[in-house]
Formats: C-alpha cells, structure tokens, sequence
C-alpha cells in the first residue's frame, strides 16, 4: 500500500532546519501545564481574575508583536517552525480535550469541598494557570501557523488563512475581552421603573437609563386531560390536549373536550368563563364508557381561588394535569434617558433587545407569583469585543462551506 | 387532529417493523446480486414520510425530544449510508449503517415517549431547524466514518486493508467534521441570542466541544502521519464514543445538574 506523504511547498526548503518534532512539542505543552499546576497551587488555587481594558488590549497587542517578531525574524528557527508545526496542534488539542474532560465531569462550581480538587483548580479550569498558559500557547500556535503560511509559504491556502485566521480572531476576541463581558441581573414587577442593575455576587452598577416594565405577557399551551386510578396521579396518562372540540379514545373511555376555558370560576349551577388571568383554566368534559353511559361534568386542576375539580368514571379518576407549560413570553419595557428620550421595546426568549449598547435578555419570570404581580427576570450584558468573536465566527463559517464542498469532492474523487 | 396524532405514534412499533423488513430485504437482496437499493429505498422514505408527518401533526419541527432526534439520525443514517454503498458498492456499509438505523428505531420503539405539541419558548429560534439538522447530518457522517474504520482495523489484522479504506473514512470524516463545526457555530449564534453569551462551558456545550477536537485531532493526525493508520483508525473509533456520550450520556453527568440543555428529554 502506497500511502501519500504530504508535501508543502515552501521557499527554499533545503536551507531550513528541521522542525522540532512530536516528542519535543510533546514536551513543552507537558512542561507548560506542570508549570501552570505549580503556579496555581502557589497562587493559593484562585486563578485568574481576566483582566479588564485597557490592560486587555494592551495584552493583546503585546502578543500580536510577540507573533510578528517570531513569525517574521526568525520564522527559519527550528522551535518557531515546530510552534507553528501540526505536532504542536496535535499536542495543544491533545491538552485542550484533557482540559474539556476536567471541565466535563467536574461540576465547575468553587464551592466543592474536595481539598485535591479545588488545590488543582478543577472546580474553576477556564481561569486556572495551567489552562490559560495553554490557551496562551494556543494562541500563539495558531499565530505563528497563519503567518508561516500567509508569508512564508509560495502557495498560500486561502481557505487555510480564513479559517484558521476566524478561529485566531475568536480565540483571542473571546479570551481577552472575557474581562469586558459584564453580565447583571434585573427583576421588575408590572410598572415598575428601574436603572440599576445587579451582578451574581451581588455588585450593583447604574444603567445610564431607566427601564420600566409596562406589561408582562404569559402565553401558555393548554393543559392535558389525565387519566388515573384515582391514587396517584404522577402515574396517569395524558389522553389529549385540552382543546375545545378534542375527542380521543383510551381503553374503554371515549372523551371529548366539550369547553375549554383558559380562565374560569365557578358560580350557582355552573362554570362561567372569566377574564381575569388569575383563575385557573376549566374544562367540560363528556365521557362515554363501554356501555354507552355517558358522564359529563367541568374539571380543573384548581389554584389558590379554586379547589381542583376532577371527574369519576368507572374507577378512574378525570383530571387536568398541574404542569404549566409556557408557550411564549415576553416584556414590553420602555427605556427613558434623562435628556427625555424614550424607546419602546419588547423583550422574549430568544428575541433580545439592543439599547444604549447593551444587550437585553428575557430569561425567565416568577413562576410561583399568584397575586397578580407576575416579576420578569432579565438579563443585562455588555460585551464589547463581540464583533470581534462574530468576525471570527463568520470567517470560520465561511471556510467550513468550502470544506463541505471539497469534502463532497474529495468522496466523490474515492475510487 | 390530537387523537391522529396519539395513534400514529401508536402505530410507529409496526411501520419499523415494515422498514425493517424492506431494509433487511434489501440487503438480502444485494447480499445476492440482485436489486435490493430500491427496497432500502422504499423503507427510508418509509421513515422519512413519517417525519414529515410528525412534523404536519405536531404543528412544530420534530426535533425537540431523544426520540424525534433518533429518528432523524436513522434516516440520515440510512440514507447517506445507503448513498455512499450505492456510489461504490460498498455493501458492508450499507449492512453496517443499515443495522445502526434499525438499533436506533428499536431504542426508539422501547423507550415511549410523551410526545406532545408544545415547542418550548427557548426552541422557537430560527436557529434551531439548521442547527439540530446539520448536528444530525454531521452524526449521521461521522458514523459512517466511524464504521469505516473499524472494518478498517480488522481488514488490518486480516492483511486486506487497501488505500481505499482511509481514504474513505478520511472523506467521510472531512465532511462530516465541516458539518459539525458548522452545528457547532450555529449553536454559539443561537446561545448568544437566547443566554445573553455564545459560549458558556454548559456540559451539552463542553462535550460538543470534545466531539470537535477529537475529530479535528483525526485530520491533523492524518495531515501529518499518513502511515499511522491504526492508530487514526482507533482514534476514529474513540471519538465515536465521544459524539454518542456528548448526545445521550451528558445527562448522566454530575455536572448535568446545571445544564441549561435541560429541554432535553
């Protein structure tokens, strides 16, 4: 078998010296991570605080010459050849997925009791030393690559410099800028106005606007008719959908959904519909058994105003299932600024808003809120070296396409 | 509409059984020369007709539960399987991601599931149909290459093994690699959208990652070492597991609990 060994074609390939190889790679990535684990133990097990700009950039342009003046003055040396050598990537890749394991199987949570486990920094590995001096390493890899390849080589690969160079450009955007992502948390009440804003450990910042909470909308999707022994419901089953007009059949029991009503009360000789959003949905339902008796009657699973109502046929007992399932929200708000500026804009998952430069996010509201008062969370972030990791996302993306159509080429071209 | 929708799920245990049967008979049929594509044909667009039914019935993408996502990988499966078998006569392959899809309906089959109509707010993204859809092909691939390789290593220690077995498995790999970096970045889009950041280290987004790198380990290992190809071959086989424990096995994790991937079922 005649296998293919790689040629790259570069500038005068005589003259060079040989790169350093796997075993010397090896090497410096082993020697780079005891050292990272020595450097935590002796830094007490905190790691790295990111730091913030200017400091960040300042870092960040510091590696950039570091890449230019191994990558441009002395791109013939032989560990800046190897730095830049898939014996590096292989072994960096190697370390990263040793990293993403720990990350993996360890809750990444600082308050974990193990001595072992906190003394090697596993409870926080992103900003431990021995994955940033790695991350660090990554970086410069994946520099002196794209230069070696961009300058050096005769026949530089395009969709080689666009992918690596989107990947580069999302690496350092993402590991730099973590010291500018500020993430805060903010809950209002319907027609509620606030302009500060509170972090995770409890840092509270001023907005340079206020937001009031106008309207907090709840879409849900209709409960399930559950069918039980009349002992334990979590063992039931969920016919159908409570939807008006639904029929379904189990076993013996044919059911239809007479009425549905998304909120109800009960009054003197009946259920009627009602529009405040506090009372709990109703059901009529009409049961026919085996023998054609035919049972009719409203069932609801009942909250603080209401008692549940269920139905009994033949042993088995007729509920609404309790679960809620929510099928949209979303927060109208109104941003003002002090010179009276305002802006109207709704908020849901998935749908975030841009205002003032940050970004706003729905992420949940208060599920067990029963006085009418339903609270929405938000989340409040600012991350401004985002077009950078975007930038970086999109180059990547861009060259993947490439790779699916040579790949599609190339298992076209398997004889 | 409710009820059609409950027994069509009802009826889903027999219409494996007949997409079994057409798959099993198609491959008796190749096994003997004679024309069986058309009947592993007739049992993948059995099953792909069932998706677009799912998909009419339940109102939204059925891409949100383990059930609906095996599914799809089986007809994915199956049918780059079958194409790739069909374009090289290849029918090992199609007997080995053949029997892989019929596995994935049998889990299925034994493992009922509540499906309902109700998409969960964090699933309503246009993200969602391109991401899960391109993940699934990119499995769907990278098994197929997985497979190869381990054909490959035992024709090793059977001294069979040709050029042709790594270039295959190299291909299938490319592609479905390019794929899973693309599922990968489109998931990081969606995050940002619905988290407020694209990348979070959640353990669905962590085993992600390891599936990518292993992956990416194989091409730069081939890149660079053509002539190992035992140990490419085994690497292949290894990131397999990876990419079956990032789908399922994540769950099962102690770090699980704080997963924001908790819509998974």
């Amino acid at each position: 078998v005649n296998f293919e060994v790689p040629s790259v074609t570069e500038k005068s390939p005589v003259s060079r010296p040989k790169p350093v190889g796997f075993r010397q790679a090896a090497c410096l990535v082993m020697g780079l991570i005891v050292g990272g684990y020595a450097l935590e133990w002796l830094t007490g097990s905190q790691g790295i605080t990111p730091p913030k700009g200017p400091t960040n950039l300042a870092l960040l342009a510091a590696l950039v010459i570091w890449l230019a003046v191994l990558g441009l003055v002395f791109p013939e040396h032989r560990w800046v050849a190897g730095l830049a050598g898939i014996p590096m990537s292989l072994c960096l890749l190697t370390a990263m997925t040793g990293f993403g394991l720990l990350i993996g199987w360890i809750p990444q949570d600082p308050t974990v009791q193990n001595h072992l486990i906190r003394a090697m920094g596993w409870t926080h590995v992103t900003t431990s030393w021995p994955f940033i001096m790695t991350y660090l390493l990554l970086l410069t890899h994946l520099g002196l690559a794209l230069l070696r390849r961009g300058i050096s080589s005769q026949k530089p690969s395009t969709q080689f410099l666009v992918h690596h160079g989107g990947l580069w450009l999302l690496l350092a955007c993402a590991f730099f800028g973590a010291g500018d992502v500020q993430r805060y948390r903010l809950t209002l009440s319907p027609g509620q106005t606030a302009e500060e804003i509170w972090s995770e450990s409890g840092q509270r910042i001023r907005l340079p606007f206020r937001i009031q909470l106008v309207q907090f909308i709840l879409d849900e999707y209709p409960p399930f008719l559950l069918v039980f022994d009349g002992k334990s419901p979590a063992n039931g089953a969920r016919v159908m959908e409570l939807v008006g007009g639904a029929r379904s059949r189990r076993q013996d029991l044919d059911f239809e959904v007479m009425t549905f009503l998304e909120h109800g009360c009960t009054e003197p000789g009946g259920v009627r519909a009602s529009r405040d959003p506090l009372d709990p949905p109703f059901a009529q339902i009409r049961v026919r058994d085996s023998q054609g008796h035919l049972t009719e009657g409203w069932i609801t699973r009942g909250n603080s105003r209401q008692p549940p109502r269920h139905l009994s046929v033949g042993g088995q007992t007729i509920a609404m299932t309790k679960e809620r399932r929510p099928r949209q929200y979303r927060s109208e708000i109104i941003c003002s600024w002090a010179d009276g500026r305002q802006q109207h804009a709704c908020v849901a998952v998935n749908q975030p808003v841009s205002v003032g430069g940050w970004q706003l996010y729905q992420s949940g509201y208060d599920e067990i809120a029963e006085n009418g008062a339903r609270r929405s969370l938000f989340e409040v972030v600012r991350d401004p070296w985002l077009p950078g990791v975007y930038a970086g996302i999109f180059m990547i993306f861009l060259s993947t396409l490439t790779y699916v159509g040579g790949g599609l080429k190339n298992l076209w071209r398997v004889p | 509409m409710e009820s059609a929708m409950i027994n069509m799920w009802a009826y889903f245990p027999l219409l494996s059984a007949m997409i079994i049967l057409c798959w099993g008979t198609g491959i008796v049929l190749c096994w003997r020369k004679q024309r069986g594509w058309s009947w592993i044909g007739v049992g993948t667009g059995l099953l792909a007709s069932f998706i677009v039914a799912l998909w009419v019935f339940l109102e939204r993408p059925p891409l949100q539960t383990y059930g609906e996502t095996r599914v799809w990988y089986a007809v994915l499966l199956s049918s780059s399987g079958a194409w790739v078998a069909w374009r090289w006569r290849l029918w090992w392959l199609v007997v080995y991601s053949i029997g892989c899809s019929a596995l994935f309906l049998l889990i299925t089959v034994l493992n009922p599931e509540s499906h309902d109509k109700a998409l969960i707010p964090a699933l309503q993204s246009p993200w969602f149909i391109p991401h899960v859809v391109v993940y699934l092909l990119a499995y769907a691939l990278l098994t197929a290459a997985s497979l190869t390789a381990l054909r490959g290593l035992w024709r090793m220690a059977h001294g069979t093994l040709t050029a042709n077995d790594s270039l295959l498995a190299d291909a299938l790999t490319t592609l479905g690699l390019a794929f899973l970096t693309m599922g990968l970045f489109l998931g990081a889009i969606w995050a940002k959208d619905a988290w407020g950041h694209y990348w979070t280290w959640d353990p669905k987004e962590t085993w992600a990652f390891l599936t990518w790198s292993i992956y990416l380990g194989y091409v730069h290992l081939r890149a660079c070492r053509r002539e190992w190809i035992g140990p490419s071959f085994l690497l292949l086989g290894l990131a397999w597991e990876i990419l079956l424990f990032c789908w399922f096995g994540v769950n099962y994790l102690p770090s699980a609990g704080s997963s924001l991937h908790t819509y998974l079922k």
